[in-house]
């Protein structure tokens, strides 16, 4: 069977190294203010730690026997994860595809805007990984985190990244303003961030709610990263990280053709 | 024979039901420079972005180099250079970011990318302003940026869009200069502009577009031999002599008009003293023929 032939939403048009150009001008603006930037992408996060781990920690003291700083600095983790991811692939997109002409350039260039997308999807990713690097180093210096435990939450703050960046995008494609960018994305953010485990253990929550909370990625993230290993997970655990990853190959799929064929009968009627 | 570096074969491109270019041919051979003149709304910009791989036709063929774009997708872009008529630069950048990230973009590595700037910058002569913010630069050296940036790859063809509108005549003259530079160097050269002494200045030939159709392929001088002949006499007469005017004209003369103001068109061979003492004691001016009198006449025929 040739690709033709194939369905366009199974077809891996946008992966291409290329990409990696958008990933290299989006870190080169953001080294131009590092500090800045850095500070911007963690400032939010340690806000709500102190806020609440050290603000609630003497009425709480521990959950499941973790210290209450603790248990809520790898939820927030995780939520920081989650929302630097979506911000910058819906919104970040939106910015540099949709408002302003500067995408009719990348169409006088060797390059489909299916790989540029792909750059600012690995970019997302990158950010909220850096992000969360940055407060597991926080994190470790107040002897909340151990160093050891640094690969394996990086691993599940990409695989976080990836479905959020994707659904991030997918979002972008879908809303008709850059208004309506700031107008669904806490509709997603927030409700994740309160309900999945970040602050609480999700069987405080009404029964019925909590079963449906436990399988949103967050939840799963948040219970992965607060387990001392990953032996022991269950299958069903480990086919949700697979559902995801397959959910996020679709979204981004489709996003990105979306993006490209918006943007490429925009740059015409621009003529 | 030369090789052609691009050829469009019935190009056609609708927006909605209007057929914007309809049913272009054109052949360029390499190293030629072949200049798009019409009026506003003739169809030069969609054309030149048809050519340039920046849109995609409706129907016909287009080879750059031989190679069908429908088959070689946007790889073929590589092989030309396109300065749109917009500027389009990330003001998040200097003039240097602007050109590095775009050289990154057509495939140089960042060292390759980095020679390239300093000579382009230097070839533009805008190598002062590498670390210059975008907002900072003016109109005419923007343009030049422009330009510099769509040569950084080292393309085989350059596609210009009205480059030159807005710009004092000297700074047109630079950057006409600097186009001829390159057409010596062997590039092939595609320019749209309304200014026809440029056009005189750069063009091996040029084709005259109204309506979406190429109606004029050519020499410059060969066609306004053709079309106009040798001189032109311009007259305006008052509304009520325009047709005893046409009428003592037109047995004689090739003429267009509009409105009152009448163009005669004076063949070699004719005498344009004859069309002088037709219309005495009127305001006329009599001229060497020139491309911009092609243009008004076809304008004037549709």
């Amino acid at each position: 069977m040739s690709l033709q032939a194939v369905k366009p939403i199974f077809r891996l048009s946008a992966f291409s190294t290329k990409a990696f150009t958008s990933l290299e001008k989006n870190f080169h603006i953001f080294l131009q203010r590092w500090f800045l930037n850095s500070f911007e992408i963690v400032v939010q996060p340690i806000l709500y730690f102190v806020a609440f781990g050290f603000g609630l920690q003497k009425w709480i003291g521990s959950i499941d026997g973790q210290d209450y700083p603790s248990y809520v600095l790898t939820g927030i983790l995780m939520a920081t994860s989650m929302s630097t991811s979506i911000y910058e692939s819906a919104q970040g997109v939106y910015q540099r595809y949709f408002t302003g002409d500067l995408y009719l350039l990348l169409k006088t260039c060797p390059v489909r805007f299916e790989h540029m997308l792909f750059g600012e999807f690995l970019w997302s990713i990158f950010r909220a990984t850096l992000a969360f690097s940055m407060l597991l180093i926080i994190g470790s210096s107040l002897d909340l985190i151990a160093v050891t435990d640094f690969l394996p939450l990086i691993a599940i703050c990409i695989w976080l990244s990836i479905f959020f960046s994707s659904l991030g995008l997918l979002l972008s494609s879908l809303v008709r303003s850059y208004s309506q960018v700031y107008q669904y994305l806490p509709l997603i953010v927030i409700p994740q961030f309160l309900f999945c485990g970040v602050f609480f253990p999700i069987e405080r929550l009404p029964e019925t709610l909590a079963r449906f909370v436990a399988v949103l990625p967050v939840s799963i993230a948040v219970d992965w990263a607060r387990k001392a290993s990953f032996m022991d997970e269950s299958v069903l655990s480990f086919s949700y990280v697979f559902l995801y990853l397959l959910l996020s190959f679709f979204m981004f799929n489709f996003a990105s053709k979306r993006i490209g064929e918006t943007l490429n009968k925009k740059s015409e009627v621009m003529k | 024979m030369s090789k052609n570096i691009i050829e469009a074969r019935s190009l056609v491109k609708y927006f909605g039901s209007q057929a914007v270019i309809n049913g272009v041919h054109l052949e360029i051979p390499e190293g030629e420079s072949f200049v798009v003149l019409g009026s506003k709304g003739a169809g030069k910009t969609t054309l030149l972005g048809l050519l340039a791989n920046f849109i995609t036709p409706s129907a016909g063929d287009l080879f750059i180099q031989g190679q069908n774009t429908k088959v070689v997708g946007e790889a073929v872009r590589k092989k030309l250079g396109y300065i749109m008529d917009k500027d389009l630069f990330d003001q998040q950048l200097n003039v240097e970011e602007n050109l590095w990230i775009y050289a990154r973009y057509m495939g140089l590595s960042s060292s390759e990318a980095r020679k390239r700037i300093v000579e382009c910058m230097r070839f533009f002569e805008i190598a002062d302003y590498q670390e210059s913010s975008i907002e900072s630069l003016n109109t005419f050296e923007k343009r030049c940026l422009r330009a510099c940036r769509a040569i950084l790859h080292k393309p085989k063809l350059i596609i210009v869009d009205e480059l030159l509108s807005g710009l004092g005549l000297l700074e047109q003259n630079f950057l006409t200069d600097r186009l001829l530079d390159l057409k010596k160097q062997g590039l092939s050269i595609i320019f749209s502009t309304d200014s026809m002494m440029e056009a005189d200045r750069l063009a091996d030939r040029v084709g005259i577009l109204s309506a979406g159709k190429l109606l004029l392929e050519g020499s410059p001088s060969k066609i306004i031999e053709n079309e106009i002949g040798f001189e032109v006499v311009e007259f305006d007469c008052r509304e009520d002599e325009v047709e005893y005017l046409v009428s003592k004209i037109s047995s004689s003369y090739e003429y267009r008009n509009r409105g009152t103001k009448i163009y005669v068109y004076i063949r070699s061979g004719q005498d344009s003293r004859n069309v002088l003492d037709m219309i005495s004691g009127e305001e006329m001016s009599l001229r060497r023929a020139r491309l911009s009198d092609v243009v008004t006449k076809l304008e004037l025929s549709h």
